[in-house]
């Protein structure tokens, strides 16, 4: 099968990795678009740093091809990799550097990086306060920007990040979604890691989901995601009443206490001793709530609460599961 | 090729904003002068009982060696060397040359020929076990690998690095210790005839191509030498570090290696495939010196080609482990 | 940046410099090595050796002495280590009150050698290092000979060989005739000093089989030494035999060859009651 290349910036091809009798990843392909946020979702273990690492040619693969721009990662590294900045795992620099030197020291590995550049991606990541002090000295957040103006230097075309938002304070989460929409704007392809649904739902417009060294689904995030029932938490009083009403309704599924707890920490918080929480479509809940307030139930709240990823999984996989 | 010399540039710069030359410095500038104390202590000692003649305290050194020719206990091997020593000495009377005139100049020369093997080599691998090693402990080799430039470039600029700071190691270890020894013995002594070319035959010293060598071309041959078993112990170290993820783990790899050397050397080893390590052929100066070889077999050139063989060797498994390995942390 | 520059610039043209000086160095050093030139001269010529040209020291007023000769010489047995030789120095030391003008003493070498014969004496004494500290200094002590008659003393160290009355006799006259050279070349390398031959003694005074044979051939000897001694000016024999005689047990060490320290320091005292 032909893949539609045109304006493909990354194009993965079955990649595949065995690490002596143990195959890690089995035959993963997507491609990454111009311009697009492209979500690299699955637990942590799943693959995702070693998938990584084969993407900009840290890791040989054992089958497979990566293709930069139209440039094997493999064969030609030194074309390939112009096309590319990139974050693997941790944004780790020389500690010893000032982050100006730091970025002198990667733009020189480069031609065509003149100092003008330097200050420019500095300024692009509001860094210019702090650049002449010792990297040793900065916050994780201000390593993580300085990681990016790093992967900025040679005007990339695509950047990939892992895991970006891991370790920020939730103000820092909010600025690096919105640097990344800004960037992807610009026409820059970005690939995001990430093991939290919410964060690749908030951020990207397409995505791979993975497991266990497989891919289980690529397609856009609006698809995915819907296909996946939402959760709902309802707040009533009283509760039992309201237990018998939702259990009414064939197509409505009371979670249980074992599931509720597989919820994400944001949505786990909402959960008090009314709560009841219920695998809804999401088109019932206006019938719902009206039968409720005729009924004389007192509805203290709603929430709509994105699906776990492991609900997803279990979605996906039928069942099986994720390890 | 720009591209190549700023990478090695990067090298440099890192080299000496981690401070590891400083270090090196530091510890020759502290060592250096106890090293001169003992020995201005040793001296004044010998003068108390030869007065200041050198000839005396000479030829009491050749009458206790010749005693202990004469004695049982003594084992062959440790005759030989006697053998030789005595016969070194006496061309010395014989042509009124003192072996260890004081001086800045013959502090240096003895100090050096000292540390060739050990204390030198110890320097340089506080570079070179560092150079690869650190890059994978601090995770900095995840950038530094996906850059655009093919990974034997990435290493070739650290060799080079590397063989930079190797001669400035040794060109800064004799600066160091000329400077300060010669505030203890003052800095003359550059003209002192030392004898070279000493040519040995089983216990017999073959005279007839000893020269009278000044002693700066003497520091210069030997500066040499010590540069080239500095250059092959880089690039061994060079090789562990690739080899070994964590900096402590190569040096102590390393070390284990030239203290055994040592050991087999003063073992006078009836092993004689021993020479074929390079850990036992790491005193080159010891032939300039006219002083025998600790297996039999071995030559300078021998010593020469073997350390080559290794060098060789080491840079390249460093090459196809480090453009083939998969960067996994 | 301008640290950046700085650091390169420097350490870039210093180990340009360095790495130059050193390879050049490494070439020369290998050459000169590998294939040493020959210097075309003989390689055994202590007659023109610059410390055999030497004058004699100028008397300073103070006893210089040098000892040269066998493992007498050398204080073999002394467990101090100290022989006639260094006792004899630490005896002529002015005792600090009751002698304030006596002479300064310097003991200049210890040359013994432990099992040397008239003709390893012979080789010796043309070493230049040997003849420099000869000249040096000015009261010789000499001990020489009892290795000679007893064929390196080994056989008799274990006390399985005893020494031949012919075989003493065969030795005597080849030794007295390279004991007279010995100390003519001793006064041609130092023509002022004072030399003192110590005469020989019998180790063996307490073992009756022995006794007759070692008294015999031993006066033989101190008798040719004191004759050849007596015709040379400026030389005296110390002469040892008495000491030995009566309690030779008491006075040598445990190899029954060598005296002890308490020997030794009769000898010193013999010495010394000689040069006052």
């Amino acid at each position: 099968m032909k893949q539609q290349t045109s304006g493909s910036v990354l194009h993965v091809r079955d990649l595949n990795k065995r690490i002596g009798r143990k195959t890690i990843i089995h035959s993963i392909s997507f491609d990454v678009r111009e311009g697009e946020i492209f979500g690299f979702l699955g637990p942590n273990g799943a693959g995702k740093t070693t998938t990584i690492r084969m993407l900009v040619g840290l890791i040989k693969p054992t089958a497979g091809t990566v293709e930069i721009c139209g440039f094997d990662v493999q064969k030609q590294p030194e074309q390939a990799l112009k096309y590319v900045g990139s974050i693997v795992e941790n944004p780790e620099m020389y500690p010893y550097l000032t982050g100006w030197e730091n970025l002198m020291h990667f733009a020189r590995m480069q031609e065509e990086i003149g100092e003008d550049r330097i200050r420019e991606v500095t300024e692009l990541v509001h860094l210019g306060g702090r650049i002449h002090e010792k990297v040793r000295t900065y916050s994780l957040g201000m390593r993580q920007r300085l990681g990016i103006a790093q992967a900025l230097l040679a005007r990339p075309k695509l950047l990939i990040l892992d895991e970006p938002t891991n370790g920020l304070d939730p103000k820092g989460i909010k600025e690096m979604r919105a640097f990344i929409r800004e960037l992807a704007a610009g026409g820059l392809a970005v690939f995001v890691s990430s093991h939290l649904l919410s964060e690749i739902q908030l951020l990207c417009d397409r995505v791979a989901i993975i497991g266990g060294g497989r891919e289980l689904a690529v397609g856009s995030v609006d698809e995915l995601m819907g296909a996946g029932r939402g959760m709902v938490i309802w707040d009533v009083e009283p509760r039992d009443k309201a237990l018998d009403l939702l259990r009414g309704y064939g197509d409505i599924v009371v979670v249980d206490s074992a599931g509720a707890a597989a919820l994400e920490d944001a949505a786990a918080a909402m959960i008090n001793a009314r709560s009841v929480v219920t695998e809804t479509p999401e088109e019932r809940v206006p019938e719902v709530l009206d039968r409720m307030v005729r009924e004389g139930i007192a509805v203290r709240g709603v929430h709509r609460v994105a699906p776990t990823l492991e609900r997803l999984f279990l979605q996906m996989t039928e069942g099986e599961g994720i390890e | 090729m720009n591209r190549f010399w700023a990478m090695v540039q990067n090298e440099v710069v890192k080299i000496v904003k981690k401070k590891r030359f400083y270090i090196v410095l530091l510890i020759l500038a502290v060592l250096v002068p106890i090293f001169s104390y003992a020995q201005m202590r040793q001296s004044l000692e010998r003068r108390e009982s030869y007065g200041s003649d050198w000839r005396l305290e000479v030829q009491q050194a050749i009458t206790d060696n010749q005693n202990s020719l004469s004695s049982d206990r003594v084992p062959q091997e440790w005759k030989v060397y006697r053998q030789i020593y005595i016969q070194q000495m006496q061309y010395y009377l014989d042509h009124d040359v003192n072996p260890n005139e004081p001086g800045g100049v013959t502090f240096t020369r003895e100090f050096i020929d000292n540390s060739s093997t050990l204390f030198i080599p110890l320097m340089i691998m506080t570079i070179a076990s560092d150079l690869v090693s650190s890059e994978r402990t601090g995770g900095t080799i995840k950038m530094l690998l996906t850059r655009p430039v093919r990974r034997w470039k990435v290493l070739l600029s650290k060799v080079t690095a590397l063989l930079m700071f190797v001669s400035l190691i040794v060109a800064s270890a004799y600066l160091i210790c000329y400077l300060i020894s010669g505030l203890f013995f003052g800095f003359k002594g550059w003209t002192i005839p030392v004898f070279t070319g000493f040519v040995l035959n089983g216990s017999d010293v073959d005279l007839s191509f000893v020269q009278a060598t000044p002693q700066w071309r003497y520091l210069l041959m030997q500066a040499g030498l010590v540069w080239f078993v500095g250059v092959v112990v880089a690039l061994l170290a060079f090789m562990v570090s690739v080899l070994v993820r964590s900096t402590a783990a190569s040096i102590v790899v390393m070390m284990a290696a030239l203290i055994s050397g040592s050991i087999l050397t003063n073992m006078a080893s009836a092993w004689t495939s021993a020479k074929y390590l390079f850990m036992v052929n790491l005193g080159l100066t010891e032939y300039l010196a006219g002083n025998p070889a600790p297996i039999q077999g071995m030559t300078l050139g021998f010593s020469l080609a073997v350390l080559a063989a290794w060098a060789a060797v080491s840079v390249i498994i460093s090459f196809l482990v480090f453009t083939r390995r998969d960067v996994l942390t | 940046m301008n640290s950046w520059k700085w650091i390169w610039r420097l350490s870039a043209s210093l180990s340009a410099a360095a790495t130059l000086a050193l390879a050049a160095g490494f070439g020369y050093g290998a050459r000169e090595m590998m294939f040493p030139r020959s210097n075309g001269m003989e390689t055994a010529s202590p007659a023109e050796a610059p410390l055999a040209q030497r004058e004699p020291s100028k008397d300073d007023g103070s006893y210089r002495i040098a000892a040269i000769g066998d493992s007498l010489a050398k204080g073999t047995g002394d467990v101090t280590g100290q022989g006639f030789a260094r006792r004899t120095a630490a005896l002529l030391e002015p005792q600090s009150d009751t002698e304030k003008n006596g002479k300064n003493v310097h003991f200049l070498n210890n040359l013994g050698i432990n099992g040397m014969t008239t003709q390893q004496l012979l080789g010796e004494l043309e070493e230049p290092g040997v003849q420099y500290v000869l000249k040096e200094a000015n009261l010789i002590l000499l001990s020489i000979g009892a290795n000679d008659l007893f064929q390196g003393g080994a056989a008799l160290q274990t006390g399985t060989g005893a020494p031949a009355a012919d075989s003493i006799e065969r030795v005597l006259p080849e030794a007295e005739s390279r004991l007279e050279q010995a100390l003519d070349k001793l006064r041609e390398i130092n023509p002022s000093a004072d030399i003192v031959y110590v005469g020989l003694y019998n180790p063996f005074g307490d073992i009756d089989a022995l006794r007759e044979t070692g008294n015999a051939g031993i006066s033989k000897w101190n008798a040719a030494a004191s004759a050849l001694i007596a015709v040379r000016a400026g030389m005296t024999l110390t002469p040892t035999f008495d000491l030995f005689q009566r309690d030779t047990a008491a006075y040598l060490s445990f190899d029954h060859f060598h005296p002890n320290a308490a020997g030794y320091e009769r000898i010193a005292d013999r010495i010394v009651q000689g040069l006052r």
